[in-house]
């Protein structure tokens, strides 16, 4: 089936409220109803929608970024890199330069303000994009190399990556308020926010409701285990705030013990409430 | 070689300047020569930057000459850069001012880090 290309963005706030839960699921569905579906795991730093969607004949691409090394074995020691980096990390000691690649942003300042054009620029390895084919469903997930500190290189290539992709691109997004998810959000034709009825997840859905208003995108809340807390204080904010609530999903103890075996397949009662939830996302991205 | 003596304060108040905990992020650094007495200090403008204070800090430091530090700890990173520059690196055991800490160094009283 011919889609126009829509992207779907979930997002939480509080991280553990069913973002991949969701992901995976809307996924599954769309793939049911035959559109072209792509499940996209932005969740850089700890990506595991894979444990779900097991995809197969997978091929991955390196992602790089730059970092400054010693051309010669030494320099004057001026500090004048030192003096430019916004992010310190060169620091100039006697006769050479010590460089922290992790700190690095690549800009690359410290090489053009060296007076003794003693640096240069090399590529370095942050990070990976992986495709693959969990049955219909196109699968691709961005990862961060362990002790990295940055990873919205990885973001920037992953976007890149999938820019032509047609059909439905759900985009499983880093929990939080960051940069990382401030990226994804930017990505989406709308925004999907998972949370839960506490006060923790309250507190984190209103400051995602912000970003996502702030990026002038239209947001829409799923509350997840809506009957284990205060779902009315929740549908309040979210009435004040003009964001649809999508669904609200009773905790379910099958798919709470599904999700953490890696299964996907969560029972007949939760994929009733995917599709009534799969239902309204067509409709407002009108599909 | 005459040595630099680098103290990280919580407010600078000369001698009487109490000693800050921390190192990268600390408020500023007082620097005595061997004889106590304070050639420089200066406020720490790597306190705030979301990373890589402590090199930042160290790079500070060791631009200035400076050839022993103390600390109540020393991140991964300054230790990195001092080591690198050869600073001794001494651990701070509860002294409160700048004054006090400086005269425990020139007794001999602290550990090295």
């Amino acid at each position: 089936m011919e889609t126009p290309t829509k992207t779907i963005v979930v997002a939480s706030g509080k991280g553990g409220t069913g973002k991949t839960l969701m992901s995976v699921s809307l996924a599954g569905h769309f793939d049911s109803e035959n559109y072209k579906v792509h499940y996209i795991d932005a969740d850089v730093e700890e990506p595991n929608g894979r444990i779900f969607m097991k995809p197969e004949n997978l091929k991955s691409v390196p992602v790089m970024t730059q970092v400054p090394e010693m051309k010669k074995d030494s320099c004057s020691g001026c500090g004048k890199c030192q003096q430019f980096c916004a992010f310190n990390a060169i620091v100039a000691i006697g006769s050479k330069v010590m460089i922290f690649p992790e700190l690095c942003h690549g800009c690359p300042g410290c090489v053009a303000v060296c007076p003794e054009d003693a640096l240069r620029m090399v590529d370095r390895q942050i990070g990976v994009i992986t495709e693959g084919d969990s049955g219909n469903i196109n699968f691709i997930e961005g990862r961060l190399n362990e002790g990295e500190a940055m990873p919205t290189p990885v973001l920037t290539e992953l976007f890149k990556y999938i820019e032509d992709y047609p059909g439905i691109r759900i985009i499983d997004s880093p929990p939080g308020t960051s940069c990382s998810v401030m990226k994804s959000m930017e990505e989406g034709d709308i925004i999907v926010l998972m949370t839960e009825p506490t006060p923790f997840g309250l507190h984190d859905v209103k400051l995602a409701s912000e970003l996502a208003l702030k990026l002038g995108k239209p947001v829409y809340g799923i509350i997840n285990r809506s009957d284990l807390g205060n779902s009315d204080e929740m549908k309040k904010y979210f009435a004040s705030r003009n964001i649809p609530v999508l669904g609200e999903i009773p905790f379910m103890r099958d798919v709470a013990v599904a999700y953490s075996g890696g299964n996907k397949d969560m029972g007949n009662k939760f994929s009733e409430k995917i599709a009534e939830i799969a239902l309204k996302i067509r409709k407002e991205l009108k599909i | 070689m005459s040595k630099l003596f680098a103290v990280p304060v919580s407010e600078l108040n000369n001698e009487k300047s109490p000693v800050d905990e921390r190192f990268g992020r600390c408020y500023a650094f007082v620097i005595f020569d061997e004889n106590g007495k304070i050639v420089k200090s200066f406020v720490n403008e790597n306190r705030d930057a979301a990373h890589g204070a402590g090199t930042g800090a160290s790079g500070l430091l060791v631009k200035n000459g400076v050839t022993d530090a103390v600390a109540g700890h020393f991140g991964p990173k300054a230790s990195e850069v001092l080591r690198a520059a050869n600073v001794k690196l001494w651990e701070n055991i509860s002294a409160k001012t700048a004054e006090e800490i400086f005269n425990k160094w020139k007794n001999n009283e602290l550990r090295q880090a």
